[in-house]
């Protein structure tokens, strides 16, 4: 039992995917790639805020030998990672398969440097539960699972996606320093500063601070190293701030009147199959949902069409 | 979530939903009446249901105190020809009778009393992509599902977060938002969904002529899309307002622990502190 074609191809497929879900859920955060081969550590990717070169990277080829040093990456990132600034979240997510870590130090030295950062480690290991990860894990308040296949591998990586709750006294609220771009007119004719390729001012977008046209936000102006972004990438985590309250499970009696089809599809929740009649409700507005819906509305919708469907009082 | 499913099912069926804006305190003042208007959208949803048999159309009512399922195609017992009249006959007396509920809420809710007052968007466009999962759900083979919201009232600022939210879930469905603007003016919220789906934001500019401009633009397959050339908005605006005076900003200040926007530099964050 073990992945197929190679553990590096499941590995970096599942990383590609991983990554998608990362930028679709965390708009603004940013992403690079390490990889420890030889007992080193090699910068793959820069850090960055778009996903199509960390891909880029993953799908070329990628090759293993030697033995792994959690030490050596474990300093390489802390050096990059220092650099954020302290509004930001640091984390490292290792993707572990061997069975050891042969480093030139100690390694206890540089997790204890890594909880004072504040940099958050999680492992997910391919192999069997090392003692060392699981010690990595736990001091910097990380999680360690280990896969027991490639689906659970899969899912293990996915849940890393939605981001950790902050810690109060961690997350120091600080005021950035945002650009809100506009489109640029349809005749400006501009050289964009990303590519540095000639382009119509429409199809590019023209930071408030020094004019500069760039192609995609969510971005940092390579000029004047204003963060643009737009307003829907901020809006792509309201969800977190207002999430929607677990649904109650019910049962059907006999005799209840209304109810009888869900609110959300209009599907009958009334199992002749001899099933129990067991469906959900919303604490807040009385609707009664499906389980389909239950999961849909909490995990993809993130609103309840009930409570939507009201005019509360605070409306 | 998965995204769309294989459309083994042929290109050119589709699943519409209309999310109708039966907001009162709209109609009451609009160039149209709403009587005309409900006649227009009847005779579209009919020649949608005649392009192909297989065609599903929902139709959802968005109103000020509530929302509701008014018409489903797949409920109706089709058995041919004779349905069309059936159909509209159904249609419209679902729809007075949730315009004649909705009243009776809004009149005992009693907070509601302004002209400007939004309808329940957010509450129906929820509704509309629930069904939709539904149809994912029933198999590989269904029909390509879209959305259209046909709105006259002004857009409920309360109302962003949750129609941001369903704009991200139908992104991620495939699902495209299309939209005819009755009313007089521009839906900011709209016009976001419409360019973050793909799909065609319009606003016709004479009324009277409405079923024209939906059959025109909004009743053709997604398949059938690609070989059209439809109404596209040049630029749709996605500056952030500032919370504090809710005036669009170019530059802004965003807290880092809850994401609101200011225009002027604070010590503190007045949302989260």
């Amino acid at each position: 039992m073990d992945y197929r074609p190679s553990r590096m191809a499941v590995v970096a497929k599942c990383a590609e995917a991983f990554i998608r879900e990362f930028f679709d859920q965390n708009p603004l955060s940013h992403v690079g790639l390490v990889t420890i081969k030889d007992g080193i550590s090699h910068r793959l990717t820069e850090i960055g805020g778009s996903p199509e070169s960390q891909i880029n990277a993953l799908m070329g080829k990628l090759e293993c030998s030697g033995d792994s040093s959690l030490q050596n990456a474990l300093e390489l990132v802390n050096g990059y990672l220092n650099q954020i600034p302290s509004y930001g979240h640091k984390e490292v997510l290792f993707l572990y398969s061997a069975l050891n870590t042969c480093d030139p130090g100690d390694i206890m030295e540089t997790i204890e440097k890594c909880k004072k950062s504040k940099v958050r480690c999680s492992v997910i290991g391919l192999a069997a539960e090392i003692f060392i990860c699981k010690h990595l894990c736990e001091e910097t308040g990380g999680s360690y699972t280990v896969a027991l296949d490639e689906s659970h591998f899969k899912e293990l990586l996915l849940e890393h996606a939605p981001p950790p709750p902050a810690i109060a006294e961690y997350a120091a609220a600080n005021l950035i320093k945002m650009g809100f771009p506009q489109r640029g007119a349809e005749d400006l004719i501009s050289i964009c500063s990303c590519h540095k390729k000639i382009k119509s001012g429409a199809e590019g977008y023209i930071c408030p601070r020094c004019k500069v046209n760039v192609c995609e936000l969510p971005t940092e102006c390579r000029t004047c190293g204003l963060t643009l972004v737009s307003s829907p990438h901020l809006a792509r985590s309201y969800h977190h701030l207002f999430p929607v309250a677990p649904f109650d499970e019910v049962t059907f009696k006999l005799g209840q009147k209304g109810g009888q089809n869900c609110f959300g599809c209009q599907q009958s929740l009334i199992n002749t199959g001899g099933q129990s009649n067991i469906h959900v409700r919303c604490p807040k507005c009385n609707h009664h949902f499906c389980f389909d819906c239950d999961i849909y509305i909490h995990e993809s919708l993130h609103n309840c069409p009930g409570c939507e469907s009201q005019r509360s009082s605070s409306r | 979530m998965t995204s769309a499913h294989s459309k083994l099912y042929s290109d050119d069926v589709s699943l519409v939903v209309v999310v109708v804006d039966t907001n009162p305190f709209f109609w009451a003042g609009a160039a149209l009446p709403f009587a005309d208007f409900l006649s227009h959208v009847l005779h579209f949803v009919n020649s949608l249901l005649l392009l192909s048999n297989l065609n599903h159309v929902v139709i959802i009512a968005a109103g000020v105190s509530s929302c509701a399922y008014v018409f489903d195609s797949g409920n109706a017992g089709a058995s041919g020809a004779a349905d069309v009249a059936e159909t509209l006959g159904k249609a419209s007396r679902k729809m007075e009778e949730f315009i004649k509920q909705d009243a009776r809420e809004t009149a005992s809710n009693g907070t509601v009393a302004d002209g400007g007052a939004a309808s329940l968007f957010s509450g129906a466009l929820s509704l509309a992509l629930c069904y939709i999962q539904r149809i994912f759900r029933s198999g590989t083979r269904h029909p390509q599902p879209r959305i259209l919201c046909l709105q006259g009232s002004p857009d409920g600022p309360e109302q962003y977060v949750a129609v941001m939210n369903s704009i991200f879930s139908a992104q991620r469905s495939m699902v495209p938002i299309d939209t005819c603007i009755v009313g007089t003016q521009d839906s900011a919220f709209l016009q976001q969904a419409s360019y973050i789906t793909g799909g065609v934001y319009m606003k016709p500019q004479e009324l009277s002529g409405l079923f024209q401009y939906l059959a025109a633009v909004f009743a053709t397959d997604l398949h059938s899309r690609t070989f059209l050339r439809l109404p596209k908005t040049l630029g749709v605006d996605f500056r952030a307002s500032c919370f504090c005076h809710k005036k669009t900003i170019d530059m802004g200040y965003v807290c880092s622990v809850c994401l609101s926007i200011f225009c002027k530099y604070h010590k503190k964050c007045s949302t989260c502190g």
